[in-house]
């Protein structure tokens, strides 16, 4: 394990804890149903480095999303939808791919292949995220107008402090 | 074994999914009651549909025994409601006759369910096999009802079939009586057509009227007293005689016969012994 896998692992426990401790407890609320959830810990997995086998970054997204489920009091719904994400990621990164190919020393982030790559690359996966989420929460396509809203206003307001804090921390890998 | 190793390995990140996803699931279905209850709720609606055809299908297999079932039981129900008859009339003549004592064995019926193996309606001596014989403990002259009346006489049995003489055979002589006036006589048949039986021997002053209800006289111990047979069809006087000839229309439809009763009389040799003292006073 080096320290760049070390690096990876930190940056997720950091911020599932800043989720479970902060961003769980910022009230979104206007009416009777929250529609708006703040959740910004799947970035730690969408920053995963490149090379990383898939199987490990599944496991990896799972334990993140067991963890964040201890604390939210809903078992199997963070790890489902984190896993969903994650296996949704290679696919995406395909799209995404530029016409050069990854190179090696490239990491997923707006440093290294730019910005608006990054913020398209990590809207889908944070959609994909969400709609797994909220369908696993609900657990039914009856309430379908209520997962999608539900998605789209979490979906913006995440993504707007995912796009805040790719600016002000700028990670390097 | 080697292939799917290698299928394994191949798609190891895939099958993980699967498996973590699988595990995911269950612990949100585990876990948490409204999924829970979602999970439940719509699995059975699936599941309730498909084990109700199941079940469609299933019942007719089952319906043989339950149709023998249903006749055993109407065949108890039946003793039952002989022997609380019977019990009645006991009752009643002790009122009459306060000296009497009530005999210890207030059952006087049995009766065996049965099913029609064998059936004819066409020819001049009608007899009908059942499926129980002996072994099942039917003996001759036990009476034979069908679900709405009278159907005939047990003559024969073997060790697991019985033959019953039907009403519709010649030689068949049954008491019968008017319900409403008690006038009574003897019901027989002339081999024409088998949803009418003759019945004679009722005077020409007796008070009768078309379709009043014929039913068993108890006389013969073979049936009880007031067993449903038939209704007046029709009846005349011949000419210079002194009774009705009455044409009484049969409420057993004989040709559909399928479940039938076997009435038996617990103390029957003891009333024939009995009776068969009278042959010495003539």
């Amino acid at each position: 394990m080096n320290s760049t896998t070390l690096l990876h692992i930190l940056r997720i426990v950091i911020l599932s804890l800043i989720q479970i401790l902060v961003c769980k407890h910022i009230p979104l609320q206007s009416g009777a149903v929250q529609y708006m959830f703040l959740i910004i810990y799947p970035v730690g997995l969408i920053l995963l480095p490149l090379q990383l086998p898939q199987f490990f970054n599944l496991l990896i997204a799972f334990a993140c999303g067991a963890f964040v489920d201890l604390f939210y009091q809903s078992p199997g719904v963070h790890a489902g939808a984190c896993l969903w994400m994650m296996f949704c990621r290679p696919l995406i990164l395909k799209i995404f791919e530029p016409k050069s190919g990854y190179s090696t020393n490239q990491h997923p982030t707006g440093d290294s292949l730019g910005l608006f790559w990054f913020l398209q690359y990590a809207a889908v996966l944070m959609l994909i995220f969400f709609i797994a989420y909220f369908s696993l929460e609900i657990f039914t396509f009856v309430y379908f107008g209520e997962i999608v809203l539900k998605t789209i206003l979490s979906f913006l307001v995440s993504m707007f402090f995912i796009f805040i804090l790719q600016i002000v921390i700028s990670p390097k890998q | 074994m080697i292939r799917f190793l290698q299928l394994v390995v191949q798609n190891g990140s895939f099958i993980l999914f699967l498996i973590l996803q699988t595990y995911c699931i269950y612990q949100v279905i585990q876990y948490n009651q409204r999924q829970k209850d979602i999970y439940i709720y719509s699995s059975q609606k699936w599941t309730n549909s498909l084990q109700s055809k199941i079940n469609t299908v299933n019942n007719y297999f089952s319906l043989r025994k339950k149709n023998d079932d249903l006749a055993q039981e109407n065949a108890n129900l039946l003793t039952q409601q002989l022997n609380h008859q019977s019990l009645l009339n006991t009752i009643v003549s002790i009122d009459t006759n306060k000296q009497n004592k009530i005999d210890s064995g207030l059952a006087r019926y049995h009766v065996l369910a049965a099913k029609v193996i064998n059936n004819s309606v066409s020819k001049v001596n009608n007899t009908m096999t059942l499926d129980k014989g002996s072994k099942a403990g039917v003996l001759p002259g036990m009476g034979v009802v069908g679900p709405h009346g009278v159907v005939g006489i047990v003559t024969d049995t073997s060790e697991h079939f019985s033959l019953v003489m039907s009403l519709l055979h010649t030689k068949s002589k049954l008491s019968v009586k008017l319900k409403r006036s008690h006038f009574f006589g003897t019901l027989s048949w002339k081999g024409r057509n088998p949803e009418i039986v003759e019945l004679n021997d009722i005077q020409k002053y007796a008070d009768l009227k078309l379709n009043d209800t014929i039913v068993t006289s108890g006389f013969s111990i073979v049936f009880p007293e007031g067993l449903p047979i038939g209704t007046v069809d029709a009846f005349q006087v011949e000419a210079g005689g002194f009774s009705y000839s009455i044409n009484v229309k049969l409420f057993e439809n004989l040709s559909a016969l399928d479940h039938v009763y076997l009435i038996n009389h617990l103390y029957k040799s003891e009333k024939n012994q009995l009776e068969n003292l009278s042959t010495k006073y003539e």
